[in-house]
């Protein structure tokens, strides 16, 4: 049972991040350390939450994207204070993962996705961005390369989303392990599935909620 | 026709080209595989030039100014005629044309339809044009040039961008931006607009068209807050909005002032009876700013920046409002646009219906839009034209005017028949009684 000191502290951390006030984040995050709360919860049910709430401003259109940026760098703001913790315990975390993105081939909309690369990055993923109208080769060969856990595409153009599905199909079967998400205008979470994706994101908060779903879900791929 | 030219010592002008494909090297047998060039070449005074001599290597000054005069772009540099100038002026005078004016903005499209590469299309505004007039020409559109060679403001300031030459690319990229930290933000100048950047090659695309006979020439610019957007990288400009509005202000003024530098150079060196001014304003949208900031950071500057442009004796301007403004479609209708006598033309997204475009501008604009780019992309010919049909009938009765359009840029890989539609529709539905 945690201390209501605890929950009132991880509360307020959260609400520094809504409040985009990256001093009072760091002064936060640095008092959880010296309180004994694990960094990892602080992450969670501190930081993590304060973008939920962000997100949520974001899809109820208190919340534009200065402000989902600058809520994002506090965010960083707080991870770089308990970075030492965390690396202390690193080998228990999980990695958060490595994702590529980009959009379909025969699309150059590239608004929606280099947002998506930003709040990303702001959760702490690693993330190559291959650019728009990227070929499926360009991503077979990205993945060859560097493994990334997850391949996200923006689809704003429903003739380039047409070509995803042999995309994913390739991808697969070279990369089976590899989960595929979808975003943008030319698909839906119905669609998505259809084309064989393994995820589905309307805008970049759900995309990065997403990713880090997908990854807690990932089941090991059996070899055949 | 050699022979008279001759005869008078060169001194009479017969002015007569005559283009004619020669030797298919396909081995097409006698009917295809003629090279009648060796024939012309031999006639005293007659100048002869193969389009093969301007491939890059080895070919001569005097082939290459030979093949240009032979270039289609020269014909029409000297042609009475361009596609629907009669109605387009008619139309920017506040007169009432033959048929609404249809311009479809199909702009990467024409490199696609032309064959061109797009490095071709962005990095030479001669090409650029001569993929502009073939398009326009054999669609039977109404020529509107525009140019741009991507991300005003980014070069001039000092930053580099790079035209697509890899495949994959379809645009120009920013390799660098000319500021990345509030304190090199602060450093910029206002630049010299003759000096460096992509200017001297809006410059060249408005002079070549300035020598066309009668389409309106483009001054090249981008709202404020666009040119700030190229300065410092979307995603600095929003963060500082937050954290640093001072300097997105001083931003904001030096990018206002290189629009207005840019327009005075326009204005010494062009006929302003036929300039118009150009911008567009998709990072204004209400999917990345709110109304608030968009009062507090862009409307201010971009007002002034319409009004001073007007004020220098710019007859009008085209503006683009990119994306879903839906906050804010009131604010931008305040703005001038142009004047009673020389309406200017405001282009909208669908994510406004032509109906109330119509109502918000169409007293003192010309209203452009807004047929579904994605429709354009994928729909079969007939809904396409249906959708211009449903467009034509919202917005012929404009006050000043209409002009069908796609809501925002053709995607390149729009099926040629769906371009011609919008024409068809224009001429199906847009046939113009007396404006109310």
């Amino acid at each position: 049972m945690r201390e209501k000191n605890d929950i009132h502290l991880l509360d307020r951390l959260a609400q520094a991040i809504v409040e985009l006030d990256g001093g009072t984040v760091k002064g936060l995050a640095a008092r959880t350390l010296e309180a004994g709360l694990d960094p990892r919860c602080v992450v969670a049910e501190g930081l993590a939450e304060g973008m939920r709430r962000v997100g949520e401003r974001y899809r109820q259109g208190d919340y534009y994207v200065p402000e989902v940026l600058v809520a994002a760098d506090a965010m960083e703001a707080g991870l770089q204070i308990l970075s030492p913790a965390l690396e202390t315990l690193s080998a228990e975390e999980p990695p958060r993962g490595s994702v590529l993105i980009c959009t379909a081939q025969g699309d150059i909309h590239e608004i929606g996705k280099n947002i998506v690369r930003i709040i990303l990055r702001a959760y702490g993923f690693r993330v190559k961005d291959l650019g728009v109208n990227v070929s499926v080769e360009q991503i077979l060969e990205e993945q060859a390369a560097a493994h990334h856990d997850i391949v996200g595409v923006s689809c704003f153009l429903s003739t380039s989303a047409m070509g995803v599905p042999n995309a994913i199909r390739r991808l697969k079967r070279y990369h089976p392990d590899t989960l595929v998400m979808l975003g943008g205008a030319a698909v839906n979470a119905e669609v998505a599935r259809t084309f064989g994706a393994d995820g589905y994101a309307d805008s970049a908060i759900d995309a990065a909620e997403e990713a880090i779903r997908l990854l807690a879900n990932r089941r090991p791929v059996q070899p055949n | 026709v050699a022979k008279i030219r001759f005869t008078f010592g060169d001194k009479a002008k017969v002015p007569f080209v005559l283009r004619t494909p020669a030797g298919s090297g396909t081995g097409a047998a006698a009917q295809h595989s003629q090279s009648p060039e060796s024939w012309f070449v031999h006639v005293p005074s007659l100048k002869c030039g193969s389009p093969l001599a301007v491939r890059p290597g080895g070919k001569t000054d005097t082939e290459r100014a030979l093949c240009e005069k032979l270039s289609i772009l020269h014909c029409w540099l000297n042609r009475e005629e361009l596609p629907g100038q009669r109605r387009l002026w008619a139309l920017l005078r506040g007169e009432v044309p033959d048929r609404i004016v249809c311009i479809p903005l199909d702009l990467g499209y024409r490199a696609r339809f032309t064959g061109i590469s797009l490095y071709d299309y962005y990095s030479s505004p001669r090409k650029n044009l001569w993929a502009q007039l073939i398009t326009a020409e054999i669609h039977g559109y109404d020529f509107f040039p525009l140019y741009s060679p991507g991300y005003f403001g980014l070069c001039e300031f000092g930053g580099e961008t790079r035209f697509p030459d890899l495949e994959g690319m379809q645009g120009p990229r920013v390799v660098r931006y000319p500021a990345s930290t509030p304190r090199e933000a602060d450093a910029l100048v206002v630049p010299d607009p003759e000096c460096g950047g992509n200017i001297p090659l809006s410059l060249e695309f408005a002079a070549l068209v300035s020598e066309l006979n009668g389409p309106p020439v483009q001054i090249r610019l981008g709202t404020p807050f666009l040119v700030a957007c190229n300065m410092v990288g979307l995603e600095n400009l929003m963060r500082w909005m937050i954290e640093y509005p001072a300097i997105v202000h001083r931003l904001m003024r030096k990018a206002t002032d290189f629009c207005l530098r840019v327009a005075e150079l326009y204005l010494r060196r062009f006929d302003r009876k036929r300039l118009i001014a150009q911008d567009g304003c998709p990072y204004e949208s209400n999917y990345l700013i709110s109304r608030q900031q968009f009062q507090e950071f862009a409307l201010p500057y971009v007002e002034e920046l319409h009004r001073r442009v007007l004020d220098m004796g710019v007859p009008r301007w085209y503006t683009h409002i990119c994306g879903d403004h839906s906050q804010q479609w009131d604010l931008w209708a305040r703005l001038p646009y142009g004047r009673p006598e020389s309406p200017g033309i405001v282009s909208v997204g669908d994510e406004i219906s032509i109906a109330r475009a119509v109502e918000l501008f169409g007293g003192q604009s010309i209203v452009m839009g807004n047929v579904n780019t994605l429709a354009m992309l994928a729909r079969p010919y007939e809904d396409v034209l249906e959708l211009a049909r449903q467009c034509i009938v919202a917005g012929k009765h404009s006050p000043q005017g209409y002009i069908l359009a796609a809501a925002c840029e053709v995607p390149p890989a729009t099926p040629p028949a769906n371009v011609h539609a919008l024409v068809r529709a224009a001429e199906l539905y847009g046939r113009t009684e007396q404006r109310a």
